[in-house]
């Protein structure tokens, strides 16, 4: 009998750990591929290049969408920041998602709102627009003012309102670098007809300095829980978008910065606001509806463009993002299963889906499956502790080189932090990372997806500190 | 060279060879001596060579760092004499020999000082430093530059030998327009335009209307120099096309150069078949023909059935201020397509008073116009009239 139990164990624990390595093997290939896809591609545009794209009448226009909820801290710094954002053709839309603050209230004070005729010409079912206001300033903003309804549905409204072919969906918060709309828009502007979305490089802003809208000086930040997002932001870029993207089989565009086309968004229906990772589920949909019609599809990401955003500084925002984006993973793979696998859907069928499926929502439920089984198993005596060694080796430092290794490989590529010490207090915290960190996040997934299968809905709230100069010690 | 994904799949496969080339020494000669388990062996072989390689990257790094800092310093050291010899040789004292003496300790340093002076300096000098680049044989190292892994030094060598066209002629840069790398196709296009030479300017022009927008938006300003030499024969040529593309990029190309250049070609382009050729006709209408001609076109545009000429028609009725348009504006005002009612209101809100009194009729009609003729009259009444998305 206890054999049996032995060798069951032993097979489950195998099993577990071969998955771990396949699984940051393959975070291994994907960093590879999307390292060398960004020094190839990542075309910097030139001097004379922005100001050809800046003079020109063909690059497309822009309508930035921005929903904001009792955002009155910020609100004026960050319209300001997207009103002054370098881009021929771009108009700024503000929807005010039933705030209980001021924000619309300063909004028409700020900037002598007064209350427009404009209609919105979507087709897009949104919660009722209470007043759409336009500024009397030579300033190209627009403020939907409507019953609350949640980002995906602000979004929706945004996306009826705005009358330019490109729509770009940001965070209120989001700080957006002044030419970030000309690098997100070039891959438009290289295959117009193709091109359905294109997302841009995010940022963590903790730690930085800000001045009216602007990041000044790039700092790491003093906490542990902002620097190991930064690390999480890292790695998920390097090693999953840009490849993604390379591979044309990228399956999410963040909600804090992505460009789509408005009449590919209209056709697909908008932001699904019945679910909590809309950012994935309308990517996913559009891409879906596109090789349904027989047509041809891309969706982009480019690591040129940056936004900046705040990341939860607390424990409790941290776990309720993660469970949020846990059960959105859940919710959009369980929607589109019917791309799982099927040659027809390309790419994003045969590779996509699939990865995420395999690694992203089953991986954290297996992974602490696996910190059960070692610990259960050295302590019951059923397992040696080769193999307990041996899963250590495969989850926990692989996992740790991969996180140093994408820290290293970002100095040879975008190259942000450019004082040595924040790369050391990065790579320290890429080391500890791993223990502790790394389980906390795993089991919290893990429970996101359980909560996913059981549909929980909503999405929690987020404290925010909200951007302040800061000065150098 | 190879294009852009075979460079990429190549390299990522061989940093995965060499990694588990890597792991296999490790496992065979380092930890067989030590583990005899064989998976524990692979997995403690795995993250040896990660960790070294982590190392090496980051020596690479600090590598780089020292090497940029060295190169800045020799800059420092170096660059104020080349750059005078160079200025003294195209002021026309002969310094090819100091110069020559320059170019072999400090080949880089020399390079890139030249590059600057050939773009800083006209006339009689820059051609003395071009044939002096020709001299010391700055030629064949910027071609073969172009082959470089490195891309922004097969930019930098396009410019570099577009600086000398004039001198070692443009048989390389004209190569460089079918180079694998999108961006060597770009800078070469630019280098030729810029030049400002005729020979080569049907290849840069059909090449801009085979390329992506992109191509036509950066080169647009480069070549609107040579728009009358373009409207003569090529852009006819390129609008009178059986594939719609190349019309549709050489009205594009039109519309970036934003000015009245006559094209009557333009004016046939308004019956074409395909509705996207036709709007876009129909938009350059006011800056291709006389506005007594453009008028009837743009008003003919207002009963198209595509909305998207439709939508160009009021545009252009607007910016022409073709007070004849007024009834059909009018009309248009109760089109079922939102975005033509739109125009349609904003394009009588630039006709003046009329326009205006029309708008306010519609205003408080109650009709599907009368919103978007509200709001292009509070427009007109701010000053801020503009006719967004057209």
């Amino acid at each position: 009998m206890r054999e049996l139990l032995l060798s069951a164990f032993g097979l489950v624990e195998g099993s577990i750990i071969a998955y771990v390595a396949l699984s940051n093997l393959s975070y291994f290939i994907l960093m590879a591929v999307g390292f060398f896809a960004l020094r190839r591609f990542n075309a910097h545009l030139s001097r004379e290049e922005k100001e050809a794209i800046l003079m020109s009448p063909a690059a497309p226009g822009i309508s930035v969408l921005a929903p904001a909820y009792n955002e009155a801290l910020s609100i004026v710094a960050s319209v300001n920041a997207q009103l002054r954002l370098r881009y021929p053709s771009h108009e700024v839309i503000v929807i005010n998602d039933g705030s209980k603050d001021d924000t619309l209230k300063i909004l028409i004070d700020e900037f002598h709102l007064y209350r427009s005729a404009r209609t919105p010409e979507g087709t897009i079912e949104t919660k009722a627009i209470r007043g759409i206001y336009e500024s009397r300033d030579p300033v190209a903003l627009v403020v939907v003012d409507k019953e609350n309804g949640g980002k995906a549905d602000s979004l929706n409204a945004g996306i009826n309102v705005a009358r330019m072919p490109l729509v770009a969906a940001v965070d209120s918060d989001s700080l957006l670098e002044p030419e970030s709309l000309m690098h997100i828009a070039k891959p438009f502007l290289e295959d117009p007809e193709a091109t359905l979305a294109v997302g841009g490089l995010i940022r963590v802003v903790n730690g930085c300095e800000v001045d009216r809208g602007v990041v000044t000086r790039v700092a790491a930040p003093s906490s542990f829980i902002a620097r190991v997002q930064v690390l999480e932001y890292l790695r998920a870029f390097l090693g999953g978008r840009l490849a993604f993207s390379f591979l044309n089989c990228l399956l999410l565009i963040s909600g804090a910065f992505g460009l789509f086309r408005r009449d590919a968004l209209l056709a697909a229906g908008g932001f699904d606001h019945g679910t909590v990772g809309e950012d994935m589920e309308v990517v996913v949909r559009m891409q879906r509806l596109w090789t349904e019609r027989g047509l041809r599809s891309r969706v982009l990401f480019v690591a040129e463009p940056v936004c900046w955003t705040e990341a939860p500084e607390s424990w409790k925002s941290l776990q309720r993002q993660r469970n949020r984006w846990q059960r959105g993973t859940v919710e959009t793979l369980g929607k589109h299963r019917k791309m799982f696998l099927n040659p027809r859907y390309g790419m994003v069928g045969m590779f996509g889906l699939p990865y995420f499926f395999f690694f992203e929502m089953v991986g954290p439920v297996i992974e602490v499956a696996g910190y059960v089984c070692t610990i259960g198993g050295l302590a019951t005596g059923l397992l040696n502790w080769q193999v307990a060694l041996l899963f250590f080796l495969a989850s926990i430092v692989f996992g740790m080189m991969l996180t140093a290794g994408a820290l290293v490989l970002e100095e040879f590529t975008t190259r942000r932090y450019a004082s040595p010490m924040d790369l050391v207090r990065l790579l320290g915290c890429a080391l500890i990372e791993s223990f502790g960190y790394r389980q906390m996040m795993s089991f919290w997934r893990a429970k996101g997806v359980l909560d996913g299968l059981r549909g929980k809905k909503g999405w929690g709230k987020m404290e925010r500190l909200g951007f302040q100069p800061k000065a150098t010690k | 060279m190879r294009s852009g994904r075979a460079e990429v799949a190549v390299d990522t496969m061989l940093v995965i060879g060499a990694h588990v080339g890597a792991i296999w020494l490790v496992y065979t000669y380092i930890l067989g001596r030590w583990i005899e388990a064989a998976s524990l062996r692979v997995a403690m072989a795995i993250p040896v060579v990660q960790f070294t390689a982590i190392l090496l990257l980051l020596v690479a790094s600090l590598m780089t760092k020292i090497v940029r800092a060295r190169n800045l310093a020799r800059a420092g050291r170096v660059d104020p004499e080349i750059r005078e010899a160079l200025a003294m040789h195209g002021a026309g004292e002969d310094r090819s020999e100091a110069l020559a003496k320059l170019r072999r300790a400090h080949a880089e340093r020399t390079g890139l000082c030249l590059i600057e002076a050939l773009a800083s300096v006209r006339g009689q000098g820059h051609e003395r430093l071009a044939r002096l680049a020709v001299e010391l044989g700055y030629v064949r190292r910027w071609e073969r530059q172009l082959r470089s892994r490195n891309r922004p030094r097969r930019r930098a060598a396009v410019t570099a030998l577009g600086e000398l066209i004039r001198v070692a002629g443009s048989k390389a840069i004209v190569k460089a327009l079918s180079h694998p790398d999108e961006d060597v196709q770009l800078e070469a296009a630019r280098v030729l335009v810029r030049d400002r030479r005729s020979e080569d300017l049907a290849q840069v022009f059909a090449f801009a209307l085979e390329k992506p927008l992109l191509a036509r938006v950066v080169l647009g300003g480069e070549l609107a120099i040579h728009a009358f030499t373009l409207i003569g024969e090529a852009i006819p040529a390129a609008l009178h096309s059986p594939e719609t593309r190349r019309v549709l990029a050489a009205l594009e190309l039109l519309r970036s150069w934003d000015r009245f250049l006559p094209v009557p070609a333009v004016a046939g382009l308004c019956k074409h078949a395909e509705p996207e050729v036709r709007a876009a006709a129909v938009r350059q209408l006011r800056f291709a023909l006389l506005p007594d001609e453009a008028s009837p076109l743009a008003l003919a545009a207002l009963l198209d059935p595509d909305p998207r000429v439709r939508v160009a028609g009021a545009f252009t009725a607007g910016k022409l201020h073709a007070v004849e348009a007024l009834p059909g504006l009018a009309s248009r005002l109760e089109d079922e397509a939102a975005e033509v009612r739109i125009a349609a209101a904003f394009a009588l809100g630039e006709l003046g008073p009329r326009g205006w009194q029309t708008l306010e009729n519609a205003a408080y009609s109650g009709s599907p116009g009368s919103a978007a003729a509200l709001e292009a009259l509070a427009r007109a009444r701010i000053g801020l009239l503009s006719t967004t998305g057209a």
